[in-house]
């Protein structure tokens, strides 16, 4: 874009202002910013910050945070106020940490910004500075302690048997670890049958994302570190998640501390897709389906098409699509570990969407296993796609 | 009665500005009695905060000024407590507590005002009516859709796209505001020249006054009954009680939209063309005229709108009547000397007109600025537009002074004037901000205009709601004054009782 025509506006209003002011506001112009910076080292962003505190809050009657609990102090612009008083020193790290940490990086802000910020992310260098000053509500240390015990951020709860060595290795992720046996399985089963080279890392752990959303940036490099080891071991061409944030850290993140995992990867719902021949789908299936996109899915890593294109090509089931889908779909509460650090408000996120969902069909066809157990949680019916297929399959190509 | 912590009066309200380090070193203590909070507690199921991150959430709105305040280290002031009620009998309840109590109640939706009407000058309680966000009926037969006042503008025009209506009431600050807000400040939207502004669309509502008593009134077209007292909420910035529901007219999502531009070489011929167009009965739902500056400032794109003044229209509704609408509005500004542009400079319209980005943009670099909306009839018209220019260039600092136009009338027009600059050395930036909004107040009313056309009075307009009202702000005074004796609600604003003057 031409930029002197972009300021031509401006540089018409200076053609009517004595030559005093004209140097004062040139002056302004270049060096304005400055005076309003912190003095100290910071890690985050505090021009974006500036930026979002001083905007009227465009996003907000979409945020999923400010919209369950109605309180100023939890609409993006007055938490970036809020970060700002706290990088400035004016607000202390105890009075601000609970407000800082509410957020589920669901970049559904990014949608309505004026300079597509996604909050989640830029609250991320907050939560740095917010660890350095060791002063965090009680469940985000109990988070980064159980993933430093455990290696997880939750128990897990079954093996897959399977090779340690080959082209396509399957990674599960946390939530599937502790609580979707049966997503590992039909995955697992899937590539069988499509006649991969699969393998599983004998003893998978977190993909660190949580560490690194919480600001816990030295445990984050250290499991990051070991992750890529292990990955590497087992010779893989390519990786698949069924977590499309451990596909997006995984993509996106490692490489920001130089850590190129050199494979491609993939979320689940692109492999589906591209290996759709493989299966062959026989089952009627007697209910309705409307399909949920999860936010990290659609908004950071643009798949919307794939799982429409796998669920599509069911020819015996009737998939009923939200108001609110694609780049628009709303979040499932439990994004930006929000389940664990804030689960009131999760919950109460959760329980919108479900409603908002049941207004369309019986059960919900997800692609996120933690979207899953938030709804699954809440009573609702709902199905990880690769579950679906699986269960569509004939039974003899279950075996 | 509980001593409410007065940081903001006297003279001028400004000047005794808290820092930060003021309210955070002394940890200012939340003023209302614990008894009291404990009762409010029980009212609204725990629904009230007296946290200190809380309150200085809720210490601004979006008034201009407050912007480099935040950068400045200052707070505008500081609410006691914030209380959040689901229903009316919530708000009755707790509006009887504050009157007994004598403690100001400050009205807040989504706090985008811009004139300050929801900063808690006095102290007090925050009222935040975010809760109350329920649809709660959609009358299809008569096109009417009754809701609580908190749900946002958005949230609400989204619910009525999903079942394909529309409110036709597309303020820019839809994304920011409340519906409660828009009938509190007697808002007006960017398709209003069809749909009409908020009091055109506003049928029926119910509200709580400082007394605790409900008033409803009913939901029909029209009625010969005496005065509509109801319609005292209109404009009322919160003075005389909480709007709690309203019933509102919505239509059948348009079935066309035709989209035209046309560029003229002064801004007499386009107003001229607009005010022919209105003369006809022809109503355009979008109709913006922007003079030469901000033509170059958001149609850079177009070829040789140099010198230029763009109009845009935006047609919406049945088919054959769109197109007729077009046809006529394009004989009118042909006539006129203007030249097509087609639907390029409106598509660029349509796809820009939520991002606001200014106010992040210069005010880090210093710039103080404002809008300024007023009204004036057609006689009066370009003589004002040129006077109030003037006004603005002639306080030292200011660098843009520019007006569009987006709210037309048979009878007349609303400019909307923006103004920004440096504050000269040593002059306080709320001063020359001061300045500015004096001398633009001043020359409005000398040159026949109406100091608002739809953002309201609030703070910063308070001081000149005497002299644009003469004898009836006597009146406003004593129906203020009959409905809330105790001076409760959203005290020190609108000049009616002296602050800020
Ligand atoms: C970017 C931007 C663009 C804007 N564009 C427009 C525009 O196009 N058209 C326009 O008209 N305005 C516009 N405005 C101004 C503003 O959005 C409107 O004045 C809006 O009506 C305020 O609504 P709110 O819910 O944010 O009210 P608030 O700021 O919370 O409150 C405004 C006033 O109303 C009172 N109030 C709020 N709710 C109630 C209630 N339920 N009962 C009684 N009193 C109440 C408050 O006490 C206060 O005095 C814009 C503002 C911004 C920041
Ligand atoms: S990322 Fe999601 S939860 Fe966080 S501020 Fe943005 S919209 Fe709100
Ligand atoms: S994220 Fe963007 S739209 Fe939202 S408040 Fe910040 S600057 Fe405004």
């Amino acid at each position: 874009m031409n930029i002197s025509k972009k300021y031509a506006w401006i540089m018409d209003s200076l053609s009517h202002t004595p030559f005093s002011v004209k140097a004062r506001a040139m002056k302004h112009f270049l060096t304005g910013k400055k005076e309003y910076l912190p003095k100290k080292n910071t890690n985050a962003d505090i021009e974006s910050i500036v930026k979002c505190s001083l905007c009227p809050n465009m996003c907000r009657f979409d945020c999923p945070v400010s919209e369950a609990e109605k309180n100023e102090t939890l609409s993006p612009s007055a938490r970036a106020r809020i970060a700002y008083l706290f990088e400035m020193g004016f607000l202390e790290g105890e009075v601000v940490a609970d407000t800082l940490y509410s957020c589920c990086n669901c970049d559904a802000c990014r949608q309505w910004c004026p300079f597509e910020f996604s909050f989640g992310d830029i609250l991320q260098g907050v939560h740095r500075d917010l660890v350095e000053e060791n002063n965090l509500p009680k469940q985000v240390f109990d988070l980064r302690d159980t993933i430093e015990k455990k290696h997880v951020s939750d128990d897990k709860s079954f093996n897959i048997v399977g090779k340690h060595k080959g082209d396509l290795l399957y990674f599960m992720g946390c939530t599937v670890m502790s609580k979707h046996e049966s997503i590992a399985v039909a995955m697992t089963k899937i590539m069988e049958k499509a006649g991969e080279k699969w393998a599983i890392l004998e003893d998978e752990w977190c993909c660190g994302a949580p560490l690194y959303n919480l600001g816990f940036i030295d445990d984050f490099v250290e499991i990051a570190e070991i992750n890529l080891h292990k990955i590497r071991e087992t010779g893989c061409k390519e990786l698949i998640c069924s977590c499309p944030t451990c596909a997006y850290i995984f993509k996106e993140i490692y490489p920001k501390f130089k850590l190129n995992i050199n494979v491609k990867i993939l979320h689940a719902t692109e492999y589906l897709a591209r290996s759709e021949k493989s299966y062959k789908i026989s089952k009627e299936f007697e209910k309705n389906y409307v399909y949920h996109d999860p936010c990290t899915l659609v908004r950071k890593l643009g798949i919307v098409e794939q799982p429409r294109y796998v669920l599509n090509n069911i020819k015996e089931l009737t998939l009923k699509e939200s108001y609110f889908h694609g780049k628009d779909t709303q979040c499932c509460g439990r994004g930006g570990s929000m389940g664990r650090t804030h689960p009131g408000i999760s919950e109460k996120i959760t329980k919108k969407r479900l409603e908002e969902l049941s207004k369309y069909a019986d059960s919900i066809i997800t692609a996120c296993p933690t979207c899953k157990s938030a709804f699954s949680d809440l009573g609702g019916e709902v199905y990880d796609i690769s579950e679906l297929i699986y269960a569509g399959c004939k039974t003899d190509e279950r075996q | 009665m509980v001593s409410i912590p007065c940081f903001f009066i006297d003279k001028c309200c400004f000047e005794k500005t808290m820092t930060y380090e003021t309210v955070f070193n002394q940890k200012r203590e939340c003023a209302v009695p614990k008894k009291i909070i404990q009762k409010l507690n029980e009212i609204t199921s725990n629904n009230v905060s007296t946290k200190e991150v809380d309150r200085v959430s809720y210490s601004k709105d979006y008034m201009p000024i407050t912007l480099r305040w935040i950068l400045d280290g200052k707070l505008p002031a500081l609410p006691d407590c914030i209380v959040w009620p689901e229903n009316t009998t919530q708000v009755s309840e707790i509006l009887k507590i504050a009157n007994n109590e004598k403690i100001p109640v400050i009205p807040y939706g989504d706090g985008s005002g811009v004139l300050g009407g929801s900063i808690p000058v006095q102290g007090g309680m925050i009222l935040d009516l975010k809760k109350m966000d329920k649809v709660i009926e959609i009358d299809d037969s008569s096109l009417l859709a009754t809701v609580q006042t908190g749900i946002n503008g958005m949230n609400f025009e989204r619910y009525l796209n999903q079942h394909s209506y529309t409110m036709g009431h597309i303020p820019q600050s839809l994304y920011c505001s409340s519906l409660g807000g828009w009938i509190a400040c007697k808002a007006a939207g960017q398709f209003s020249t069809k749909y009409g502004k908020i009091e055109d669309i506003l049928v029926a509502l119910e509200a709580v006054l400082p007394d605790g008593s409900v008033i409803r009134s009913k939901k029909v077209p029209r009625s010969s009954t005496g005065p509509s007292v109801e319609r005292l909420f209109l404009g009322s910035e919160g003075q005389f009680g909480i709007v709690t529901e309203a019933t509102f007219k919505i239509w059948p999502y348009p079935e066309k939209q035709i989209l035209e531009s046309y560029v003229f070489s002064e801004l007499s011929d386009a107003l001229e063309s607009v005010r022919n167009i209105m003369r006809k009965n022809v109503y355009p739902a979008v109709i913006r005229v922007y003079d030469k500056n901000e033509t170059l400032r958001h149609f850079y794109d177009t070829p040789n709108v140099k010198d230029k003044v763009m109009l845009i229209l935006l047609m919406e509704g049945d088919e054959k009547l769109v197109e007729l609408e077009d046809n006529i509005s394009s004989y009118i500004c042909k006539s006129k000397g203007a030249k097509s542009c087609g639907e390029k400079p409106v598509k660029h319209w349509l796809e820009t007109r939520f991002n606001v980005r200014e106010s992040s943009d210069f005010t880090p670099k210093g710039f103080v600025f404002d809008t300024v909306e007023v009204s004036v009839s057609w006689k009066y018209a370009l003589e004002f537009y040129n006077k109030m220019i003037e006004s603005m260039r002639e306080i030292k600092g200011v660098v843009v002074a520019s007006a569009h136009s987006s709210h037309f009338y048979p009878q007349g027009v609303c400019f909307y004037f923006t103004f920004g600059g440096v504050p000269p050395k040593n002059v306080e930036p709320f001063n020359f901000y001061q300045s500015v909004w004096d001398n633009m107040m001043k020359t409005c009313i000398d040159q026949h205009g109406s100091i608002s056309h739809h953002h309201g009075i609030g703070l910063i307009r308070s001081k000149w709601l005497s002299k644009e009202m003469g004898d009836r702000f006597n009146l406003l005074k004593k129906i203020k004054h009959a409905i809330d004796p105790n001076n409760i609600m959203n005290p020190g604003k609108m000049g009616i009782n002296n602050e800020y003057q």
